[in-house]
């Protein structure tokens, strides 16, 4: 063997390995995607403790009304007497829009689903919250062989990133997995949840971890499923 | 009898010079003080912005826009026309609200459903479940159909009337959800696009809600 026949053996050792070792480079190669599904991940923090808030907004606005008694007049000018709390008159406004769709059937709208199109979960910045079997993925086929990738469509915000989020997914009525995974957020290639086959329910175990810089509010992103055979 | 008069209201004057009190005023004062209460102006326009329409949810190259046949530049319905079960969408440039109020304080921002997705026979779908609204830009709109959104809840309030496509409905509120905006300033802009993630289980129908926005200075 020369040189060069070397070197083209060890590129194709090299592509190779590339090929079998990275999954999603594997599944793209071998499998198409068939569905795809996001449940939406609603978190809302309260502030940590000894968090400085933004300047506190002014009172609404109130109506005060209040008439003094006329010296002099008592008897017979006096309207009404001024005790009792101020008249609180909000000013609003209102306008409408309607939002219309024609839903049609889709065969394969059970392929890939989830129990629950959108979670919440509540937690103080600074602390660790966590919910069990928060919400269930199934996939639904008699496909022998398959994958489910799992990732987030995003980061909660700047200063609160979505790999604060782990998953402990592992099939339903089973024992849960030994750790929690931190999900990856796109665009970075999303991890493998299982390779399988036939009809399987993950339940998906949430932990997250809030940054105590994190201001108090409502935050929000996506986990989502991919299945491809 | 000209002095006879004369003497009679010389004795009447003087009769009520005596009876009145000394000091006594023929007038009061009236102290009103008042806050005025602000004014709130607002415009809601629905399809806001060329390229406006639904968009399957997909990463990457993005498909078309292409909206329903009842929706209708800077008007008419948000409308997702065609949609598939078990399937995500968004829908881009669906509302812009721009108000305007005398308030220096501010103004929040409400926006809630008059009730669930119905089609007026029986079927629904659950509002909170279903639709979203996702933060926009008043043009160069970047979101797709994973973009992070923010579910719109059917309302704690009274409403108008049993839904109707033709009549939009008013809330009265007792007290207010939380807020989707809060502006520390008078005058604002708000821009959303909405998500539909539609229930894998809902039967095939033509669904409507009304998406009631409320303005209130704060």
């Amino acid at each position: 063997m020369n040189r060069l026949q070397r070197l083209a053996l060890a590129l194709a050792v090299v592509i190779t390995g590339a090929v079998l070792f990275s999954p999603r480079s594997h599944a793209g190669l071998a499998q198409q995607q068939r569905d795809q599904i996001s449940i939406a991940v609603i978190v809302n923090v309260t502030p940590a403790a000894g968090y400085v808030p933004a300047p506190q907004a002014p009172p609404a606005i109130a109506a005060r009304l209040g008439l003094h008694e006329a010296r002099g007049s008592e008897r017979n000018v006096d309207a009404f007497p001024s005790s009792g709390g101020d008249l609180v008159a909000q000013t609003s406004n209102q306008k409408s829009l309607k939002v219309t769709a024609q839903v049609t059937p889709n065969p394969n709208a059970t392929l890939l689903y989830g129990n629950l199109p959108m979670v919440q979960m509540t937690g103080t910045a600074g602390t660790t919250v966590q919910q069990t079997c928060i919400y269930t993925v199934t996939v639904h086929t008699t496909i022998s062989t398959w994958t489910l990738r799992e990732g987030l469509s995003g980061n909660f915000a700047g200063n609160f990133p979505g790999t604060d989020l782990a998953n402990n997914s592992y099939i339903a009525g089973a024992t849960p997995q030994p750790t929690s995974t931190p999900f990856i957020v796109y665009p970075t290639s999303w991890s493998v949840l299982a390779q399988s086959g036939g009809i399987k329910t993950y339940c998906v175990d949430l932990s997250l971890t809030i940054p105590a810089a994190v201001p108090g509010g409502t935050y929000s992103t996506n986990a989502v499923y991919t299945l491809y055979y | 009898m000209r002095a006879w008069w004369t003497a009679f209201i010389f004795v009447a004057a003087a009769a009520i010079a005596i009876i009145a009190p000394a000091g006594a005023q023929t007038s009061g004062n009236v102290d009103v003080r008042w806050y005025t209460s602000a004014i709130v102006q607002t415009a809601l326009t629905p399809n806001y912005a060329s390229g406006y329409g639904t968009v399957k949810a997909v990463f990457g190259t993005q498909p078309t826009p292409a909206p329903g046949a009842g929706a209708c530049l800077d008007g008419c319905a948000v409308d997702f026309g065609v949609v598939q079960a078990g399937l995500q969408y968004l829908y881009k440039y669906a509302a812009h609200l721009n108000v305007m109020t005398n308030d220096t304080a501010g103004f929040n921002v409400y926006a809630e459903g008059a009730a669930d997705f119905t089609d007026g026979a029986g079927n629904s779908m659950a509002l909170g479940q279903t639709l979203f609204y996702v933060p926009s830009v008043a043009s160069g709109d970047l979101n797709n159909g994973f973009t992070a959104g923010f579910p719109l809840q059917v309302t704690g309030g009274v409403v108008s009337g049993p839904p109707d496509p033709n009549t939009p409905p008013s809330i009265a509120y007792t007290t207010y959800p939380a807020p989707v905006y809060t502006s520390p300033s008078q005058n604002g802009d708000v821009y959303h696009d909405y998500e539909m993630k539609v229930p894998p289980t809902a039967n095939a129908s033509n669904y409507f809600v009304w998406i009631v926005y409320t303005v209130v200075a704060r």
